[in-house]
């Protein structure tokens, strides 16, 4: 797997998430969905990799994760903060019916 | 073949994964159509999120508490899962509770639901906003005079809380404004105002790249301050030299592993800080300082009898300053056996200190409590102002004064109106842009509001945050004059024993952190300013959800009590706290140098307060920097203790795993102690003659004249390298021992790093 492709593939599909959805979702996070359904599912992980700052991976984690929201905190290390995600149902449908593919279909 | 133990397990998305950062460049543009956005790096500085750890400026504002060790603590701290709710206080009363320590009640979680005292169960009940608001309100104004109330604020207060608080305050009708900076920096605050008319430091971040050396007073930066060592060791490893003036040898100050170089932290290697680290006695700083200055006087003396340049900055000098014969003229006056002997310094020591700062080009000054928490402290801090304007150290790119505040927003809070005597022009101001006239009767400071509680003038007590109780001089007398008071009032995160000593009437208001998201009626998440040492005020913006969907931030609480206690007929309360650009449109109405306050907070590291000295503009009585003209000290603590018997002199200090009076953990890995906190640490042969060992256990006992029994019981020994006579331990359970009536001249500072103690090992008193 290059790199090119990779990254390629992922804003490919935060474009198309952004483009075809309703709902208020800001670029980060539809990354943070995208990257969940591709494989990146925890906050340190995600800021590592994306190079984008902790504190506002969490902030992001923090809207995307409220009642009915995207994703579900599926832990959390007390002292690091790193937080576990997934994909809630909703974010699961929400990532089936916009453009591109997901990796793991 | 065995795999080397600085390669960690690789992500599991990881091969071909390198180009994302390109692409986390572009989700940070934020609200912006992702083709062809803008790839601002660092987007998220003008909303960032500001460390609660401590005061440091922050060059790279947003995540800077993630390299910190105090910043990763206190952001957990906050974001536990643990929760105290009102079933916690059905399972426990309060005076059970008071048996516990200030650990153990933080670590019960953060608070839900505001609570109201029932003194019937002794227990702590949930009670709703509006009946809180209504109740506190009704006794605010039932008080037969304003200035029955006393209003405290911690330096956790964003600009935003704290100005809106001091409105409120102001239109209910007193000055009494105790806050926790009375017992840090105010001090430094008076020394500076007096020398060089203004009493912020003068120095921003970027000077400490440009100094060639740094003196560093009375000041624990690896524990206090842990971000500022990345700037000694930066300006170390350059060859800046970093020279140190402490009693206690601290490891943090010697030695320093930068947490962001990961390859240093895995080798176990490290850098050294502190070029020279000179043990002065307590309370012998301003005899050290003073004997720098007689030494560089000295060598200019020299310098000019051999026909070489003078070593001064004569023209600085003659252009900015008052009073230089004068104080030649004092430090004359001053012996090298005086300084000595109050120091605990060689001359000779001295005088390498001294050449070190006449090699230096530029020079920066930091200090802390070590310097702030003496009866003599103003003196000191305007001594160490003297050495600075020898060399034309203040005012120009790479020197200046730096006294490092701790609580990251206590230097905005005093800058936002947290002043029991504030300017009559800021009064003016408020008077105009908010149509009332304010008190102008000078108010209570930590001091005056403790002598209004025990003689029983002052009825009731709002808590801006804090640990009052705790923080305090004599804190065992300070928690029975709480719990005489008609109200107290606590708007908190967490348990602390504050909250077990109620008054009569007693709220606990739980509140957001600065952690967390705080959204208004719109559900617009709402950002917060602050103002760290440099004068930089910047944005923050919460990171993680509330602890409970019932929180409310300081603001609103502010607002609701202020609307239930004054009324929303001058100022529309709710209106404000539902949208903070409004309150910062008002702060920029009232206050110099917040103009387009919202407009620049929103730009990257935020936006610097102008300050004068910085400018060589001294607003001082003669319109130059004054140089302070009076002797040492007589005595200093030291001295006193010396010539009595049996004495020694204590200072208090914070462990490791501490920031002020919250307790993290119970270890203090640096000074080796671990899973204790009723320790002293003692030097060697101090011990020895008491015939003690390490791990034996003592009463310290209060020696202040002045009648009261004082005792802290059982406390361990650490054998430890500091000056003989000298003794230190952890506050706030040293607390007992500080005397209220002690305390600094002019700063009224309790006087902390000198306290007159004796040493009773239990098993003598048992003999």
């Amino acid at each position: 797997m290059s790199a090119a492709p990779d990254s390629q593939l992922f804003m490919s599909r935060v474009d198309a998430l952004l483009e075809g959805n309703a709902a208020p979702i800001s670029p980060l996070g539809a990354g943070i969905l995208v990257a969940i359904d591709m494989g990146i599912a925890d906050s340190r992980s995600f800021s590592r990799l994306l190079g984008v700052e902790h504190a506002l991976v969490l902030r992001e984690i923090a809207d995307l994760s409220g009642p009915d929201g995207l994703i579900t905190i599926t832990g959390r290390h007390a002292k690091s903060l790193r937080t576990s995600l997934a994909l809630s149902d909703r974010g699961t449908l929400l990532l089936r019916l916009c453009p591109g593919r997901s990796l793991s279909e | 073949m065995t795999k080397p133990t600085f390669l960690g397990k690789p992500a599991a998305a990881a091969g071909g994964w390198g180009a994302l950062k390109s692409c986390g460049k572009r989700l940070l543009a934020s609200g912006q159509p992702l083709t062809g956005a803008r790839t601002l790096l660092k987007a998220n500085q003008p909303d960032g999120f500001d460390c609660p750890g401590c005061a440091w400026g922050d060059p790279e504002h947003g995540s800077s508490f993630e390299f910190c060790e105090n910043g990763v603590k206190a952001v957990a701290w906050e974001a536990t899962d643990k929760r105290t709710t009102p079933a916690f206080f059905t399972q426990h009363t309060v005076t059970a509770l008071r048996a516990w320590s200030d650990y153990d009640l933080e670590h019960q979680g953060r608070l839900t639901q505001p609570l109201r005292y029932d003194p019937q169960s002794d227990r702590y009940l949930a009670v709703s906003w509006a009946e809180a608001f209504t109740a506190i309100g009704a006794i605010l104004r039932g008080l037969d005079s304003p200035n029955r109330a006393e209003f405290y604020t911690s330096g956790r207060a964003s600009n935003e809380a704290a100005f809106l608080y001091q409105l409120f305050v102001r239109l209910y009708g007193t000055n009494n404004f105790p806050d926790c900076s009375n017992m840090c920096h105010e001090a430094s605050g008076v020394g500076l105002r007096q020398s060089i008319g203004v009493g912020k430091g003068t120095v921003k971040l970027e000077d400490f790249e440009a100094a060639d050396a740094i003196f560093v007073l009375g000041q624990n930066p690896g524990t206090n301050h842990p971000r500022m060592l990345g700037d000694l060791r930066k300006a170390a490893l350059r060859g800046a030299k970093v020279v140190v003036f402490n009693p206690v040898r601290e490891r943090g100050l010697e030695r320093f592993a930068d947490p962001q170089n990961k390859l240093e932290m895995l080798r176990g290697g490290s850098a050294e800080i502190a070029s020279h680290y000179f043990q002065v006695r307590l309370g012998g700083d301003m005899a050290a300082v003073r004997g720098m200055s007689k030494a560089v006087f000295a060598a200019d003396d020299a310098a000019l009898a051999a026909g070489r340049p003078s070593l001064l900055d004569r023209e600085f000098l003659a252009q900015h300053t008052q009073a230089l014969a004068e104080y030649r003229a004092s430090v004359d006056a001053t012996s090298w056996e005086q300084i000595e002997d109050q120091s605990g310094l060689t001359r000779a020591q001295i005088e390498a200190a001294a050449q070190t700062y006449l090699d230096a080009g530029n020079v920066i000054c930091t200090w802390a409590m070590g310097i702030t928490q003496h009866r003599h402290s103003v003196p000191t801090i305007r001594e160490i102002t003297n050495f600075m304007l020898l060399r034309g150290n203040i005012g120009r790119p790479g020197a200046g004064l730096c006294p490092v505040r701790g609580h990251s927003n206590v230097q905005g809070d005093r800058t936002v109106g947290i002043n029991e005597n504030p300017p009559a022009a800021f009064l003016d101001a408020l008077e105009r842009e908010f149509g009332f006239t304010a008190p102008r009767e000078p108010g209570h400071n930590v001091l005056a509001a403790i002598g209004a509680m025990l003689d029983g003038s002052a009825h009731a007590f709002i808590g801006l945050g804090g640990n009052f109780a705790r923080a305090t001089p004599d804190s065992a007398l300070v928690a029975k004059a709480l719990a005489s008071l008609r109200m107290t009032v606590h708007i908190a995160t967490k348990l602390n024993h504050s909250h077990l000593v109620p008054g009569t009437v007693s709220f606990i208001l739980p509140c957001l952190g600065r952690t967390e998201i705080d959204r208004n009626s719109k559900g617009v998440a709402q950002i917060v300013s602050v103002e760290d040492s440099m004068s930089m005020v910047h944005g923050s913006g919460g990171i993680n959800a509330p602890a409970s969907p019932v929180l409310r931030s300081e603001v609103a609480i502010v607002a609701g009590i202020a609307a239930a206690t004054v009324g929303s007929d001058k100022v529309d309360w709710l209106q404000l706290a539902d949208d903070y650009d409004r309150i910062r449109d008002r702060i920029a109405a009232t206050i110099p140098g917040f103009q387009d306050y919202n407009t620049r907070l929103r730009k990257p590291r935020g936006f610097y307060l102008k300050n004068t000295a910085r400018d060589r503009e001294w607003h001082t009585l003669s319109g130059k920097a004054e140089f302070y003209i009076g002797a040492l000290p007589e005595q200093t603590e030291f001295q006193r203790a010396r010539d009595g018997r049996g004495l020694c002199v204590l200072q208090t200090f914070r462990s490791h795993d501490q920031y002020n009076t919250t307790v993290y953990g119970m270890d203090d890995r640096y000074r080796g102690v671990y899973g204790e906190r009723r320790v002293v640490f003692i030097n060697p042969q101090d011990l020895a003659e008491l015939g003690c060992e390490a791990g034996d256990t003592a009463d310290i006992v209060g020696e202040h004249a002045d009648g009261v029994s004082r005792v802290a019981e059982a406390f361990r020994f650490v054998p430890y390298d500091i000056p003989r006579g000298c003794i230190a331990g952890y506050y706030p359970e040293l607390n007992v021992l500080v005397p209220l009536n002690s305390f600094g001249e002019m700063s009224d500072t309790p006087t902390s790093k000198s306290v007159i103690v004796s040493v009773r090992p239990r098993q003598h008193s048992a003999a």
